[in-house]
């Protein structure tokens, strides 16, 4: 996985690259928590991923949460690869209602698209 | 590209046999012997998936699990057990070492296939 | 050589070498009983040539090698000793397994006397508690019977927290079992902490998983094998279709869907639709959580998609059944439905696991019946469509015109009440077309057209509606001259700006007709009013689109059931009304400053435009004191925008609709009324009665 962050005002923009798995959930926490701090809004380019696992999709819920819980946003934008819409549509995480903790109704898998 | 599997047997009928069965399947094979020679031969390779027997001189099944767990690329690989002794108390040392799955021999070689293509796809 | 040949080759060589160094250990271990090396290598070599025996066929090896291995086990384990008559016994076992290895395949070898006696010497060795399960069986049989059946489960799967560390990647699981059938995967996320909290190599999430599939319960275990002890893992069948062996009373439901023709999959998806809409008010109330709502939903889905692909297979199972008997189901199911709401909130408030988890099942399973219910009343439109070939060829005929008919979207769903009702507007609407519209052959070839004209029906779903268009490549509707119609009959001012849309519609108000003669086809007197009323007795609007020379499309759009309502809940004082959702455009807020605006009118501007509203509480005289800030729900009544003053808007609401008794028939603006989850009553309003009486109202003033 390659993270570049380029920050625009209260908006950090994060483009990921290549792979997102188990392994580069730590260093992604870290990322996210930092912009947190001074960002009112992340957004997550996920067009130039290649693929993901079911962690990295547990973990990008995680962040989700965690920006309903601090008021901020977290969004993922950007084509996402035919092997990202598989893990996301293979591992259940598609869904057509936000779940219990998507009080801001922003859940990131509805559609899947 | 092809997925490389580690097959770790003493047996030489067994490794002959199930290195055959997953090149057959379209995996590279690496073989080794016991625990130690397959640690000195698959150091810095990036392994898919181990098959390993239990029972082996020099170093066993479990101790080599153990080990080859302890190598951060390989915390998540997927390790079966090759095993006669289908008694649970081999079984749970293996999973507590941290194998994934196992195989009970005698098996037929589309058994070994179907395990692979589960942890392997 | 064979392949298997070659590996039993090789095996016979390995066992050689095996035996031999065997021998030597053991006349070793005779010197050094204690020695655990060379426990540990005679234990390895009877375990080699037993594992990798039973590999290659050697059977005979394997089952008496068995006997010497569990021996060694015990000495391995310090649970027997090394004794002078075992290093013989197994001195002379060597011999026997030499003698069975080198014979050929098939072959007696060696001395079977002689091995029965090592084995039962072996055995006494061995008490019976240490016996080995060699027998176990692995075999992973995937495909158990063929049969015919196929069952859907519902599988819950939640790993332990830390399975990766076991090299297993739970979607390993997920995939094994979409390949066994047709599978709906829900990934169950509650449980996932915040980002501070959470640890990357824990699986919080767990997963419900749908399938369809031919295979057993046992074969979906076996997908779980390797964590079966770990995993939280249940299986139930929820739903089997039998095949035709006259198994038929598993599901009448099924049965009765296949007789009333396959369900096509956007009906379905409408269905489905409809229900999340529910779904989402029942989370909005927090009786349920959205994900309860998700698993159900995709189950539901799940299920119904099933069905709906075996129907197409089977279309000949059916029966018939009075159409009284569905109606009374339907309002049984609505009972059913508003007793369960009741039963959910009671054990929201209760505080209850146990009643909560009863009140969820409850709630799926009404949902379930709810929406299998809906979908028998379900017919496809297109009996009523091959009823207008006939026509057109006649009237066609009749008109001298040449006019082709096409159809498309036939299969297209919709309650049997609506269908029985459309036939008559969609006539007239046909008449319409032929007569006025499509040019007869010569002024079409003059115009550049073909000769030919077309007149196309289609029908498709869209949301919880069926939109039924009604096109023809005629001459296309003249504004100006509609416009001038309505000038004249003092429908409209001659200075209003309207715009084209808005011009054709006025050919649906009452006493409108631009047909310069009365032909024997459509000009009778009866205009397009009569549509437009029986269109709004279904709950559904009519738009126009014309554009000249080009042809006019009429849109029909109607609800997909008369039998629910989607409507928008609002409160005044403590009385609930709906109003119907598909009249809804907008809600806005009315302030004491506003209402001053007005000058005592009852009108209120919205972006610059000045909308009139009714005040519900002065309509139904209701008392107390209205709010400081009214909201006014903007509908769309007769083309006309109207709002309707309320308390407050609680949100949308979809429910099953009752009639009110003969008591109440009269009662005007209402049409109907629906049980909240609460218990009580809410009625809901007809909007255009309700204009209408305003508008008689006013004028009487």
């Amino acid at each position: 996985m390659e993270l570049k962050v380029e920050n625009n005002g209260n908006i950090c923009l994060m483009n990921l690259e290549g792979e997102v798995m188990i392994d580069d959930i730590v260093p992604l926490r870290t990322k996210i928590l930092e912009a947190f701090e001074n960002a009112e809004s992340i957004i997550m380019n996920f067009e130039k991923v290649t693929d993901a696992d079911i962690f990295a999709l547990q973990f990008l819920c995680s962040a989700h949460r965690t920006s309903i819980a601090l008021n901020k946003k977290f969004e993922i934008e950007g084509r996402r690869s035919e092997s990202v819409k598989k893990i996301i549509k293979q591992s259940g995480f598609r869904r057509e209602i936000g779940c219990v903790h998507d009080k801001t109704r922003s859940c990131l898998w509805i559609k899947g698209e | 590209m092809p997925k490389t599997i580690l097959i770790v047997d003493d047996s030489a009928s067994m490794r002959q046999l199930v290195a055959f069965t997953l090149k057959d399947a379209g995996y590279d094979v690496i073989a080794a012997v016991n625990g130690k020679d397959a640690l000195s031969k698959i150091s810095g390779a990036k392994i898919d998936m181990v098959v390993t027997d239990l029972n082996m001189p020099e170093m066993d099944g479990i101790e080599f699990i153990k080990t080859f767990r302890t190598t951060a690329g390989n915390r998540f690989v997927p390790i079966v057990m090759l095993t006669t002794e289908s008694q649970e108390s081999k079984k749970q040392q293996g999973k507590e070492a941290g194998a994934s799955g196992w195989l009970v021999k005698p098996f037929v070689p589309d058994q070994l296939k179907d395990v692979v293509k589960k942890f392997v796809k | 050589m064979s392949m298997t040949d070659k590996h039993k080759e090789v095996f016979r060589e390995e066992a050689s070498e095996l035996l031999a160094e065997l021998e030597g250990s053991l006349l070793e271990l005779e010197e050094t009983p204690q020695d655990a090396d060379l426990i540990g290598r005679v234990f390895r070599a009877m375990h080699t040539i037993k594992g990798s025996g039973a590999m290659f066929g050697f059977d005979e090896i394997v089952s008496f090698t068995h006997e010497i291995e569990t021996v060694f086990d015990l000495v391995r384990n310090g649970k027997a000793t090394v004794t002078k008559e075992l290093i013989d016994l197994t001195l002379e076992a060597r011999d026997q397994i030499r003698a069975m290895l080198d014979a050929a395949d098939g072959e007696p070898a060696g001395d079977k006397t002689k091995r029965v006696k090592l084995v039962a010497a072996f055995k006494k060795m061995a008490p019976a508690s240490a016996k080995g399960s060699l027998d176990e069986k692995s075999k992973k049989t995937k495909k158990e019977e063929a049969e015919s059946e196929l069952i859907t489960y519902r599988i819950r799967f939640r790993p332990v927290a830390d399975i990766i560390t076991r090299g297993i990647n739970p979607l390993m699981f997920l995939s094994d079992l979409s390949e066994m059938g047709e599978s709906t995967i829900v990934a169950q996320t509650c449980d996932i902490p915040l980002m501070t909290d959470l640890d990357p190599e824990m699986c919080y999430t767990y997963w419900d998983i749908i399938l369809t599939t031919e295979f057993g319960i046992d074969a979906i275990k076996d997908v779980f094998i390797f964590v079966e002890d770990e995993c939280e893992l249940k299986i139930d069948v929820i739903d089997r279709l039998t095949g035709t062996d006259g198994e038929v009373s598993v599901k009448k439901v099924g049965e009765i869907l296949a007789e009333r023709g396959d369900i096509s999959a956007e009906s379905l998806q409408n269905v489905l639709n409809k229900q999340k809409r529910i779904g989402e008010l029942l989370v909005e109330e927090g009786l349920v959580s959205s994900d309860q709502i998700q698993t159900a939903l995709t189950e539901q889905k799940h299920i119904q998609g099933v069905r709906d692909k075996r129907q197409k297979v089977e279309t000949d199972t059916s029966i018939r059944v009075a159409s009284e008997k569905l109606d009374m189901l339907v309002n049984l199911v609505g009972e059913l439905v508003t007793v369960q709401a009741r039963l959910t909130q009671t054990a929201a408030n209760n505080n209850n696991p146990e009643l909560l988890l009863i009140s969820e099942e409850v709630e799926r399973l009404s949902a379930e019946l709810r929406d299998n219910t809906m979908s028998i009343r379900m017919l496809p439109i297109g009996s009523t469509f091959s009823k207008f070939k006939r026509l057109v060829r006649d009237l066609s005929n009749e008109l001298h015109k040449e006019i082709e008919l096409t159809t498309d979207g036939a299969e297209t769903e919709l309650d049997k009440t609506v269908i029985d009702k459309l036939g008559d507007p969609m006539v007239h609407l046909i008449r319409n077309s032929i007569d006025h519209g499509i040019e007869l052959p010569d002024e079409r070839e003059a115009a550049g057209k073909p000769r030919r004209g077309n007149l196309h029906l289609s029908a498709r779903h869209s949301g919880a509606n069926v939109l039924i268009e009604i096109i023809d490549d005629g001459k296309g509707l003249d504004p100006d001259v509609i416009r001038a119609k309505a000038v004249e009959k003092g429908l409209i001012s001659h200075d209003a700006s309207l715009t084209d849309k808005e011009i054709f519609s006025l050919i649906l108000l009452p006493g409108f007709s631009t047909a310069k003669t009365v032909t024997n086809v459509s000009g009778r007197g009866v205009g397009m009013d009569v549509v437009k009323k029986a269109i709004d007795s279904l709950r559904g609007s009519i738009e126009i689109e014309s554009e000249k020379n080009i042809g006019t499309t009429i849109t029909l759009k109607l609800p997909l059931t008369l039998a629910i309502i989607d409507g928008l809940l609002v409160n005044i004082e403590q009385d609930s009304f709906v109003l119907p959702l598909s009249a809804v455009q907008e809600c806005i807020e009315l302030t004491e400053k506003e209402r001053a605006a007005a000058h005592g009118k009852n009108t209120v501007t919205v972006r610059g435009e000045l909308v009139p509203y009714i005040s519900l509480r002065e309509q139904f005289d209701m008392a107390g004191q209205k709010p400081a800030i009214e909201q006014v729900v903007i509908t769309e009544v007769n083309g006309m925008r109207v709002g309707f003053v309320v308390d407050h808007v609680i949100g949308e609401h979809q429910t099953v609709l009752k009639n009110l008794g003969r008591f109440y028939k009269e009662a005007d603006g209402i049409s109907g009324a629906t049980i909240l989850g609460n218990g009580s009553v809410a009625l809901i309003l007809d909007t255009q009665k309700l204009v209408e009486s305003a508008e008689k109202r006013e004028v009487a003033r």
